[in-house]
């Protein structure tokens, strides 16, 4: 007998392999299920909301070549994940050194177009612009380097446990910890100068 | 308890996430240490700060273009998509070696004439026979025979140099540009031969490496930190020399072009990375990084 889990596992196999096959209604509903994790993930690695949009369009894109890859060994949100952190630091990275090569917001640009908060559901646009704490935490969290960034977000942004973290990183559990650590202790020397701001 | 034990359960005691045994024993240090104190400090105030982050949705012209520029992909690609398979192309590879094998084999014991395959082939040895022009050409020979078979065709290998060159962006560019081996790569490979000599290739290189009195453990590391975020790329070259005057590595890989159906590896990444800031954390070596791409159109 086979249990909801495995059943729900099943039928997330059979869409990938409808949407490996062009089925144009699988790739739709896999888009429409996971856009917002690799968006918001996106979004909190590169600060800026152009660059999220390119970047969950590089992921998708990917997940559509790559998706025969996909073994199962990990959940398909969690390898979507992985992706995403993935291209994130490509992406960084290739910015960081050729930023005439990507989107046209400068590092001193103004990083914070739009932000959407899920915890309701969709929200209006208009009634979801950020809140000035909001900002400056987020600003604060792009000022980390992307070894801290990375697993703060995964941890403390999108909930991940330490372990699947460190899988996702390839790194050692205790390495994960010692960095959130760090993370977080750096987020606070860097908020402190805006203290009044954001509390 | 000590502040570096203490140290590792400030998260969670800052989180209240620890057992209650482990809470007291952290709380005694804290009584204690007036550092700790300090840093449970900073921690509550990231807690704060963090919690007032939520997930973003993405908003809704960004998700239909997002999902056209999709649509019109998979409908490109759906044409070869069983074909673009990463298990498909591997099976696919298998088979062709296995064939190719047994060809050789046929053709050795009854005398006849051994076919010319123009992809890699597993279960074959290299032997260089000429280094001009920047890519050492080698001719394979076949391991079953006792007497060497005749070549059954050519790889272009990677190219290691030291040298010492400082570059700055212009020149780097132009370097780039200007690589021999960067072009044989992409008229020579497709994205099937970077699945099967990726590991090879990054070996050899690292082996020409050392040769030239480079670092070649750090020099496969580069490569592998690399290929993390695009499993998919070549090596083609290595340089040893300087970056603004630091000492750096430059790393050259091949891939396919982004966002194209092109197979060939006619897009070529160039990292330049100091190999010291390397060690101690690699996302703070990179210096320079750039790409160049061939057009192979005839």
């Amino acid at each position: 007998m086979s249990n909801p889990d495995e059943e729900g596992l099943r039928a997330e196999e059979q869409l990938l392999s409808r949407a490996q096959a062009g089925d144009q209604d699988a790739l739709e509903t896999i888009f429409n299920t996971y856009r917002n994790q690799v968006f918001s993930l996106a979004y909190r690695m590169t600060g800026n909301a152009t660059d999220a949009e390119d970047l969950t369009q590089e992921v998708f894109l990917q997940v559509m070549r790559k998706i025969g890859s996909f073994q199962g060994r990990s959940s398909f949100s969690t390898w979507l994940y992985r992706v995403t952190v993935n291209r994130a630091r490509d992406y960084m990275r290739t910015k960081k050194r050729n930023p005439e090569l990507l989107s046209q917001d400068g590092d001193g640009a103004e990083p914070h177009e739009m932000l959407y908060a899920t915890s309701n559901g969709p929200q209006p646009e208009s009634s979801a612009i950020a809140s000035e704490a909001q900002r400056l935490v987020q600003q604060a969290l792009m000022d980390l380097p992307m070894n801290l960034r990375a697993p703060l977000v995964l941890h403390e942004l999108e909930g991940l446990e330490y372990h699947v973290v460190a899988h996702m990183l390839r790194l050692p559990v205790g390495t994960v910890k010692s960095r959130i650590f760090r993370g977080r202790v750096k987020l606070a020397e860097i908020l402190e100068t805006h203290k009044e701001q954001w509390r | 308890m000590d502040c570096r034990r203490a140290k590792k359960t400030l998260v969670e005691y800052a989180d209240g996430g620890l057992s209650r045994a482990r809470r007291d024993e952290t709380g005694l240090h804290l009584e204690s240490c007036a550092d700790c104190r300090a840093l449970l400090g900073m921690l509550e105030v990231s807690r704060k700060a963090l919690d007032k982050l939520e997930r973003v949705s993405m908003p809704g012209d960004a998700s239909r273009r997002t999902l056209s520029t999709l649509k019109s992909q998979s409908a490109s690609a759906s044409a070869g998509g069983f074909f673009r398979s990463p298990r498909v192309i591997a099976t696919a590879g298998i088979l062709t070696a296995v064939l190719v094998g047994f060809a050789i084999v046929v053709g050795m014991f009854t005398g006849g004439k051994v076919p010319n395959p123009k992809v890699s082939q597993k279960g074959s040895t290299t032997t260089p026979v000429s280094s001009s022009g920047g890519a050492a050409e080698l001719t394979k020979t076949s391991v079953a025979g006792q007497t060497p078979a005749p070549p059954v065709g050519s790889l272009v290998m990677p190219v290691a140099r030291a040298t010492s060159n400082n570059y700055d962006n212009g020149s780097m560019k132009t370097m780039a540009e200007g690589l021999d081996v960067r072009k044989q790569f992409a008229q020579r490979y497709t994205l099937s031969d970077a699945v099967n000599l990726r590991v090879l290739f990054s070996q050899k290189l690292a082996d020409q490496f050392v040769a030239l009195g480079g670092d070649g453990p750090t020099l496969e590391a580069m490569i592998s930190y690399i290929q993390q975020s695009e499993p998919v790329l070549l090596p083609c070259y290595a340089e040893r020399a300087l970056f603004g005057g630091q000492n750096v590595i430059i790393v050259g890989l091949s891939g396919p072009p982004r966002g194209g159906n092109s197979k060939m590896l006619s897009r070529t990444e160039f990292w330049v990375m100091n190999p010291e800031k390397f060690v101690a954390n690699p996302d703070s070596c990179i210096m320079w990084w750039g790409q160049s791409l061939q057009n192979n159109s005839k």
